[in-house]
């Protein structure tokens, strides 16, 4: 079973990257907390978009 | 960032930091910088986690020292972010593998190198890249090792693209192998309907960009996605000490660029990086070493470059909170765009 006790707490505020996303750090419920806690932040993609719909 | 302690020489950062124009020298800053940040933040890491994550190595201490002296691969940024994710989930088991087999990364060569992407269901580093880009949820792609063929031919075009650069934009053929390490090529889905990819970067592969190797569009389009992706570790650059806008990921606007509402921040990148785009088009176009043909491709080019970017700084103009940094980029890139048009 995954512990839900965090045994080293870490403030983003102190980590390259992570403190542009401080603000979703405990709130596991935004886009953003779930998209840094599936560990992927900020890639841009360059090319093929969807197109723009008339 | 709060003050760490924290042995690393104090920088003295460029007069010309946020400028719009290529620079190799502020390139080099930026990857210093970034570099010096992540040392920082390794070091706060290893205090926190009170010998949990068995930090106390010789072999991490020697890769702090290496950050702070020489460049890195841009693997390192992505087996820390990863490291992070795992400490957050509690997983210091997982943690303390990425952290130590961060610290046994080679060091990267000296000159940029293109590689092909292994096959990330079976190596964890060519995982690694791909996750570093795959970030968006609501737009999963699927990426693979490139043909050999596709691979061979890739490189040629983008040898091609930067002798065109050192010949036609020298400023950019600088600072594009000051920016990277690595070009990594993939290939992406070839099935019409599946969205794919072009090119990929990542705050967190710092120094190296994806391309997708399947790519037939001449020596002309490479420079511009060259110049696109590097703008984007640019933009990275800038950001290692604070975003570029405030506004919140789950904060969604109208973007030119595609059908659905975007953050701001996506927004930001799109409507620099096509300033950037429309530059090196319009250098290589003034330079005279253009064909004709690629001189027609330019104008076409500069044209739709020129376009989009008023549509991406309409919308950064009207719903972006800049931060200093921010607007300082930004404007950069409105004031050579309105010269530019003149």
């Amino acid at each position: 079973m995954k512990s839900t006790t965090k045994r080293i707490k870490l403030d983003w505020g102190n980590l390259l990257g992570f403190e542009q996303v401080k603000s979703a750090q405990n709130n596991r419920h935004s886009a953003e907390a779930r998209a840094i806690i599936g560990g992927k932040i900020g890639a841009k993609i360059g090319g093929k978009i969807p197109p723009i719909e008339a | 960032m709060n003050s760490i302690s924290s042995t690393s020489p104090v920088l003295t950062v460029p007069d010309n930091l946020h400028a719009f124009t290529p620079n190799a020298d502020r390139a080099r800053f930026l990857d210093h910088r970034m570099r010096q940040r992540l040392a920082q933040s390794l070091r706060y890491i290893r205090s926190e986690s009170d010998g949990q994550l068995s930090l106390e190595s010789e072999s991490f201490g020697k890769f702090l020292a290496q950050l702070e002296s020489r460049t890195v691969s841009p693997l390192a940024f992505t087996y820390y972010n990863e490291a992070v994710l795992a400490i957050e989930e509690d997983d210091l088991d997982r943690a303390t593998r990425l952290l130590r087999d961060m610290s046994e990364l080679p060091p990267p060569a000296t000159t940029l190198q293109i590689q092909e992407l292994a096959n990330p269901t079976t190596d964890f580093k060519a995982e690694l890249y791909v996750r570093a880009i795959d970030t968006d949820p609501g737009m999963k792609f699927q990426v693979f090792p490139p043909p050999p063929h596709a691979a061979a031919a890739c490189r040629e075009q983008i040898n091609q693209a930067l002798r065109l650069m050192q010949e036609g934009d020298p400023e950019l053929a600088a600072e594009i192998p000051a920016l990277l390490r690595e070009i990594i090529l993939a290939a992406g889905s070839e099935d019409p309907k599946a969205f794919t990819f072009d090119g990929g970067s990542s705050f967190m592969l710092w120094g190296a960009i994806l391309i997708n190797a399947n790519r037939r569009d001449g020596e002309l389009a490479m420079a511009q996605m060259l110049a696109h992706e590097s703008a984007h570790n640019l933009l990275f650059g800038f950001s290692a000490n604070g975003p570029l806008v405030e506004n919140t990921a789950d904060e969604l606007y109208p973007s030119p660029l595609r059908a659905d509402p975007r953050p701001m921040d996506g927004i930001y990148h799109a409507t620099f990086v096509t300033a950037r785009m429309y530059r090196v088009m319009r250098t290589l176009l003034d330079s005279g070493i253009l064909s004709r043909e690629q001189e027609e491709k330019a104008r076409k080019d500069l044209a739709e470059d020129a376009r989009l970017f008023q549509l991406g700084i309409d919308t950064v103009q009207k719903y972006a909170r800049l931060t200093e940094v921010g607007e300082a980029v930004i404007q950069g890139a409105t004031d050579y765009m309105a010269d530019a048009s003149r």
